[in-house]
């Protein structure tokens, strides 16, 4: 009897909560899919190019799914809240028929427990099939090859989801219980009874209104300014000024509705019975709406951002050389790259290679003699014009202490970066860099004796500063070596010289080779750069081709890099990116919709006396059906539209502090993909309130057909 | 006088077979234009299965409903939700106030759903709430009134849309006796000065002697009916009579069962 009683309670809330069971299940898919990371093919890829990151990565999954479980734990705690709340007539109904307090508390015990059975027994095969088809397909996609293709079901990650799934669920169960429990029959059975709506004192709700609108205004100004990068104290403050800022505002929206009725005359229709309804909900559950909130503004921002450096890092990519070889052999000078390509030749892939070739890079060391000092006078003075700073004369102290804004400021601080860096530049032989200008289908550089050219690493170039540089260049600039001034070229050199990170250089010149012989002498770094044949890679495919070559190279002495490194570290920073962020902010959106839609169901349900007077008074099912759709819509639409007018800031703040090279300086159009993803999911949290709509048309049509009982 | 509404065979019936309930089993009667009717009985005799029949909240098993010659099953949709809206008043037991709407928005609201507020409507609410007493109250909640306040706004409520019949289920049965009596005299005197017709379900016999016209009810059908003798009958009388018919047809109350 009690098990049937038990199976049959599950069954009702199952069915009365169609929409919270289903959350459920996505969550234990998305529980699954996270754990189960290191046994996806592209993360077993990455442990061969990339292992430290990875295993960086691997360690923070189990504090990200915890952190997930706190949100979880959020949801089942309301929403179980709920539940409880309308079941507390049968509760005291059971009390008064006898049953002891420990036997209903077995009861929802076993209740949750078949549950949760229930809940993992679908979502668990559910989350392997997904996996297992995710994890095809991204190995598929990046071409890895399905050679050394592993199944990535996770014994690991489905005891992981199950015991964190079922924790959090009995957790919330008792502390819900521990309250609820105590309760006297009488209490209980007058429970059930409607909530008593609560006056708001309109004084206090102006000012929680003001007060909200000013604290998000100052976030967002924190945000947008960077300020809030500034410090660890800086970013606190920002947070605790948007957080506060979202409840005084939930807080203080009764008003609102208040002020829309007092300024609309219209009495006619069900404005005037919605709008008291929304008021009454927002008032009530002002702090799970404001939570709600910051949920979906935390999904739309991790969305956006997540998607947005996984298609940004895609577009910076460009491939033009497999392989830089370095070589230290400082008694051979002048046999550099004899080594490499001998041994090259020795362990069978001669036959391989397209194309190998030498990029010097030195250093000018100023020594006593007059003919080696350097000045970047010329240069400097032409950045300091273009960031607006007429007087060349003023050192660049006093032109950082004179910039208006903090912008300029920073390029300055840059521009004498580039001052103290360049007393001792590096510098470029221009054949290896326009070997490598050519392998990339561009146009050779042309410098001649009294010409140089500025280049940078891509990595390194800060974003802002290199507008000014272009056009400091374009305007012309020069540099002192010694008695000789050297015309800067108009193009500002911007392409690696290396595969990958052998080296990283801020600034340097790029001179013609005989000037840096003059220069440089015999004391220049040799990196040799290597492209496979084409026909080999077409034939084998890029990754498979260079895995092979990576292979035979192991057992030589040979010190290289590989674009395998590179396009690791690029499709780490993707995988890190999108799988963190998409399943932070599918488990966010999840949530905070799941609570919003199911608050209001329930809302919907215990306020069911008001429908039926509606019906009493002539109200038909057709107009209170869009009556509940206008209120659903009003109460989704808040907490979504401070949310994502919100995440427009919070991604601008994101991209301010947490970008890196790649995609530096392109914040507009990472921000634009990033709008373009949160319209995406504009969309889909329509979906989810047409859903709800749906659910509240059922919950009307069933309650035009109560009857009243005869008494 | 001018029939307002017929009650012809009217049966209601729950379950199947053995375990029929007949609740309402062949009732006929007729309401006249501006009378003041009672329908008594004991719990369960079918007294608000009668009027909820009546307000169409559910549909009859046989028989049928007239309102001034108008067949009620023949309503449906939108027509239906006017009936109720504005044809009918009702009146409950429970109040049923809408807690998140003022005084004057509970009052408005079966004109506000049927897009009828207008500047007439609300000098009419005006009117009401100054002759119920509650015109104080027009902006205050549900939860900041009195039993008896609450009754008279849901009376407001009823009366706004002008309707051709009361219906009024136990309208007494949540409120202490001084305010019974202060609704009862107020129900009498828009009966008597603005000849509206009310059908009253109640089994208070003290309720039920602000009646022109009382039909007892037992186990679904009418086993008696009472009238005001003349009138100038006086209300003790009519009372006294009441409880006769009661007393002598031993029911009537729960306590003498």
């Amino acid at each position: 009897m009690f098990f049937k009683l038990v199976e049959k309670n599950s069954r009702r809330m199952r069915k009365d909560n169609g929409l919270l069971f289903l959350s459920l299940i996505i969550s234990i898919v998305a529980f699954y899919v996270i754990l189960s990371l290191e046994n996806q093919g592209i993360v077993q890829f990455l442990k061969t190019v990339e292992n430290d990151a990875v295993q960086k990565l691997l360690r923070m999954i189990p504090m990200l799914y915890v952190f997930t479980l706190i949100i979880l734990f959020f949801l089942l705690y309301f929403t179980g809240k709920y539940q409880l709340e309308k079941r507390s007539h049968e509760f005291g109904m059971y009390f008064m028929m006898g049953l002891k307090r420990s036997t209903l508390f077995q009861m929802l015990i076993a209740e949750e427990g078949f549950h949760s059975l229930v809940s993992l027994g679908i979502g668990i095969p559910v989350a392997v099939f997904l996996t297992e088809v995710i994890s095809l397909v991204t190995v598929k996609m990046v071409g890895i090859g399905l050679v050394n293709y592993h199944c990535s079901f996770s014994v690991y990650a489905v005891f992981g989801t199950i015991i964190g799934y079922v924790l959090v669920r009995f957790a919330a169960l008792l502390i819900l219980c521990l309250f609820w429990i105590r309760k006297e029959p009488l209490e209980l059975l007058r429970e059930s009874q409607e909530k008593k709506r609560h006056n708001q004192n309109e004084v206090l709700g102006a000012i929680q209104l003001f007060l909200g609108v000013i604290l998000l205004v100052i976030a967002f100004y924190f945000g947008i300014s960077g300020i809030a990068w500034v410090s660890v104290k800086d970013m606190a403050e920002t947070l605790f000024f948007g957080s506060v800022g979202i409840f005084c505002l939930f807080h203080g929206m009764g008003i609102f509705f208040e002020l829309l009725l007092k300024l609309n005359p219209k009495r006619n229709g069900y404005g005037i019975f919605n709008f008291r309804q929304l008021q009454e909900s927002v008032l009530l559950k002002s702090n799970s709406l404001a939570v709600s909130s910051m949920l979906v503004l935390a999904a739309l921002c991790c969305f956006g951002y997540g998607v947005s450096v996984s298609v940004g890092s895609e577009l910076s990519n460009s491939h033009v050389m497999d392989y830089t070889f370095r070589e230290w052999d400082e008694e051979n000078l002048s046999e550099r790259g004899v080594n490499i390509k001998k041994e090259l030749e020795e362990l069978g892939l001669r036959n391989f290679v397209e194309d190998i070739f030498e990029v010097k890079v030195g250093i000018i060391w100023e020594e006593e003699e007059e003919s080696q000092t350097i000045s970047v006078k010329g240069l400097t003075d032409a950045i300091k014009k273009s960031a607006g700073i007429e007087n060349s004369g003023i050192t660049m102290e006093q032109a950082i202490a004179s910039a208006k804004d903090s912008k300029t400021k920073d390029i300055l601080r840059q521009a004498k970066y580039i001052e103290q860096k360049m007393e001792y530049p590096h510098v470029i032989s221009l054949s290896g860099y326009n070997h490598l200008r050519s392998l990339a289908g561009k146009e050779e550089l042309e410098l001649g004796e009294g010409k140089a050219a500025l280049y940078s690493d891509p990595e390194l170039v800060f974003s802002g500063l290199d507008e000014i540089i272009k056009e400091a260049l374009q305007q012309g600039a020069t540099i002192t070596i010694g008695n000789d001034t050297y015309e800067l070229a108009e193009e500002y050199c911007v392409s690696d010289i290396v595969v990958d990170r052998f080296i990283t250089i801020s600034y340097a010149f790029i001179l013609e080779d005989s000037v840096f012989e003059k220069l440089v002498g015999e004391n220049y770094d040799s990196y040799w750069n290597m492209r496979l044949k084409d026909s080999f890679v077409e034939e084998e495919g890029m990754m498979q081709s260079i895995a092979w070559f990576n292979d035979v190279l192991k057992g030589s002495d040979l010190e290289y890099e590989s674009y395998m490194q590179r396009i690791g570290r690029q499709l780490f920073y993707q995988v890190a990116a999108s799988y963190t962020t998409i399943y932070l902010a599918v488990i966010f959106l999840l949530i905070a919709n799941t609570v919003i839609g199911v608050q209001f169901l329930m809302g919907q349900q215990k306020k069911k006396k008001n429908y039926q007077t509606l019906i009493f008074l002539g109200g038909y099912e057709k107009e209170l059906c869009k009556s509940a759709r206008s209120q659903i819509g009003w109460y989704f639409g808040l907490p979504v539209a401070v949310a994502a007018l919100s995440s427009i800031f919070g991604l601008y703040t994101l991209f301010a502090g947490l970008s890196y090279s790649s995609i530096r300086g392109r914040t507009n159009e990472l921000v634009l993909i990033g709008a373009a993803v949160i319209c995406l999911l504009l969309v889909v949290e329509f979906i989810y309130i047409l859903i709800v709509m749906k659910i509240s048309d059922k919950q009307i049509h069933k309650l035009m057909g109560l009857q009243r009982e005869d008494n | 006088m001018e029939k307002i509404l017929e009650v012809q065979g009217l049966e209601k019936f729950y379950g199947k077979k053995e375990n029929i309930t007949r609740a309402i089993d062949g009732v006929t009667f007729q309401v006249l234009n501006g009378e003041f009717i009672g329908i008594m009985g004991s719990s369960g005799s079918g007294k608000t299965t009668l009027l909820n029949c009546i307000a169409t909240i559910t549909r009859p098993t046989a028989g049928r409903i007239l309102l001034k010659g108008e067949d009620l099953s023949t309503y449906k949709g939108k027509k239906l939700a006017e009936y109720r809206g504005s044809r009918i008043g009702y009146l409950f037991q429970n109040f049923e106030l809408i807690e998140n709407m003022t005084v004057k928005e509970n009052i408005l609201l079966p004109l506000a759903i049927h897009n009828q507020v207008n500047q007439e409507s609300k000098k009419q609410i005006v009117k009401l709430a100054q002759y119920l007493e509650i015109a104080d109250l027009m902006e205050k909640f549900p939860e900041e009134l009195s039993g008896g306040q609450k009754q008279r706004v849901s009376a407001a409520r009823a009366m706004v849309s002008k309707p051709e019949i009361l219906l009024a289920d136990e309208p007494t049965g949540a409120l202490d006796s001084k305010n019974a009596k202060a609704l009862m005299k107020k129900l009498q005197e828009i009966n008597e000065k603005e000849k509206s017709t009310i059908l009253m379900v109640t089994h208070d016999a003290n309720a039920a002697s602000y009646c022109s016209r009382i039909l007892f009810i037992q186990d679904g059908a009418i086993f008696h009916e009472l009238r005001r003798k003349h009138k100038d009958e006086s209300k003790q009388e009519f009372y006294e009579r009441i409880i006769g018919v009661m007393a002598t047809l031993g029911g009537g109350s729960e306590n003498v069962l």
